[in-house]
Order: structure tokens, then sequence, then C-alpha cells
């Protein structure tokens, strides 16, 4: 999908050849609870006759079981020392730079992009953002995020009035209780 | 996609008979090559590979790389969002007079890269045949 947009822009570009700034997909965000994804655009300089700066946007695994969340991602090529991992307000943002370069070698051909990149999750409400692990083994990150204990009844506390009741009625523990 | 020929005798050596049909199986990983005055170097993308589960096999001039996958314990999990690329991968190259094959190095650390360094043949351009008299 990240590629039929890329393709999208890049046609866009060169029907417009005297545009020297194009936008590019900067990776789009997942959102964990309801799996919707929505899109953030970065804007990339270049100048007139130069090819398209891609950008390098890491593919993602999102897993679910109840103890935890855990995202995979492939960052092939990155040096692990490269990568940040930050939790603000709900969004986990992971980040980072790859170069594949050799200093003093001269690069043939590449089909894989030298960039910075960031890709956003949006955690659930249950994400607990205090228990965050990292590890990277043969090229994956793996991210795992623990879920909190139910806390239903806190979040009806703040619910307003004219919002559906609708997790009350379908959560059988709220039912039971 | 790989560059073999059909009909080329010596690239059947390398290619199982079965590569039509699994071709699907497959997916291509993104290279890098670079260049030195001494060596050529391949980068591979093998992301969640070890070295363990990576085949290089060079012959007559065709280098094949495949790679196959064991799969990590969190993919067992409930998935919400798919986006990794979970095939195995394969790729063939050719390798030209100009590299000397038999001094072929594999490396791979712990980034899911595959990095091959190919040395130049140094007396590539200095193979003189000596003619003698009768």
């Amino acid at each position: 999908m990240t590629e039929d947009r890329a393709a999208m822009n890049l046609s866009t570009f060169l029907k417009n050849e005297k545009k020297t700034t194009v936008t590019v997909e900067a990776g789009p965000i997942v959102d964990v609870e309801d799996q919707s994804i929505l899109d953030i655009s970065g804007q990339s300089e270049i100048s007139e006759g130069r090819w398209l700066e891609a950008r390098f946007v890491p593919s993602l695994d999102l897993y679910r079981n109840d103890q935890h969340y855990t995202i995979l991602m492939d960052l092939p090529g990155v040096d692990p020392s490269q990568v940040q991992v930050s939790v603000r307000d709900c969004l986990l943002t992971i980040s980072g730079t790859r170069d594949i370069s050799i200093p003093k070698y001269r690069l043939v051909r590449s089909e894989i992009i030298s960039s910075d990149f960031e890709r956003v999750v949006r955690l659930p409400r249950e994400a607990n953002k205090d228990e965050v692990q990292a590890s990277y083994r043969h090229g994956v990150l793996t991210i795992t995020v623990a879920r909190k204990e139910e806390s239903t009844s806190t979040r009806l506390d703040v619910q307003s009035p004219d919002e559906k009741p609708q997790s009350t009625e379908i959560n059988p523990r709220k039912v039971v209780s | 996609m790989s560059t073999n020929g059909e009909g080329k005798k010596r690239i059947s050596v390398l290619t199982p008979e079965n590569e039509m049909t699994a071709a699907g199986t497959f997916r291509t990983p993104r290279i890098a090559i670079l260049e030195s005055p001494e060596e050529f170097v391949v980068k591979a993308e093998l992301p969640g590979i070890g070295p363990e589960d990576i085949d290089i096999k060079v012959d007559h001039g065709r280098l094949v790389l495949e790679a196959h996958r064991k799969g990590l314990d969190a993919e067992r999990l409930p998935a919400v969002v798919r986006g990794r690329d979970l095939d195995d991968y394969r790729r063939t190259f050719t390798i030209g007079r100009g590299i000397d094959a038999s001094h072929l190095r594999a490396v791979m650390n712990n980034d899911g890269v595959l990095v091959l360094h190919l040395p130049k043949r140094q007396d590539h351009h200095a193979r003189l045949v000596a003619i003698t008299e009768n």
C-alpha cells in the first residue's frame, strides 16, 4: 500500500516537473485499537533533475494476547544503538537512521534505502506505558507493551452522558459485577 | 527476479528442478552492491533470519542465495496487523570472470543483513599465453 502511494506521488511529480518539493510517505500510523490507519506525510526536498529521494519505511506486525501487545519491526542493517523507542501519551514512536554505505566504497546498485525512519503506533488505553521492553535480533526489533488489568470502572466515571454506554452492555464482566 | 536465462545448461546445476513451481513462495531480497578497487560487496536484507538458515552456492559463474525462515515465537501470537514479509528468500547472481569466487567470504552480524565479499581477480588482465617456436 505504501508503495502504491509512493508511486502515485511520483507520477504526480513527473506530471509537474517544475515542482521542487514533493510529498512522500513517511509511514502510516497504525492504530492497535480499531486497526485503522492514519496517514502522516513528510516532505522531501528535491532539486530539478534529481530523482525522488525515497524514505525507508520499515514494515511491522502487531500482535496481541492477554498479557502483552507485541510489535515486530524489520530493521535490517540498522545499528540498534541508533534506534529510539519512545512513548508519549498513547503514541509509541520508533525512529532511527540506517546507512548501508561503506566508507571509500562506490555504490554500484542499491535497492536498500539509507535514510532516517519513523513509525508511530497508537496504543490502546490498556497499554501500560511504564512496561515497555525492546530487543533487537537478526535485524528485527521486538517491542512488548504490557496490558493493564481491567480498569473499565474508571473509564465509566469519565464518560460523558451523551456517549453510548456500549462497553457496559457488551463487556460480560461488567454485566456479572 | 532471477536472471536465469533459459536454455543454458550450466544453470541447471544450481537451479532446483522445481524452481518454477516454487517461485511463488520465494521472495527476492533487497540488495545493495558496493565496489572498491579490491572487491565487490553485496549486502542482502534478510531480516529475522540467522546465518544457520542461509545457503550460498557458487558454481559455474553463478551464485545462488537462499534463506529459509524458521519464524519467530511472537509471530504465533494473535495478529492485529501484519505488514512484514514472512516468505523465504532466493536470489541468483552472475559472477563475472573478473571475480575470484574461490575466495568469497560471507559475513553476518546480528543486523539481518548478509554481507558477501567478492574479491576481484588481480591478475585478470595479465593472462598472456606464451608461444613457443619449434
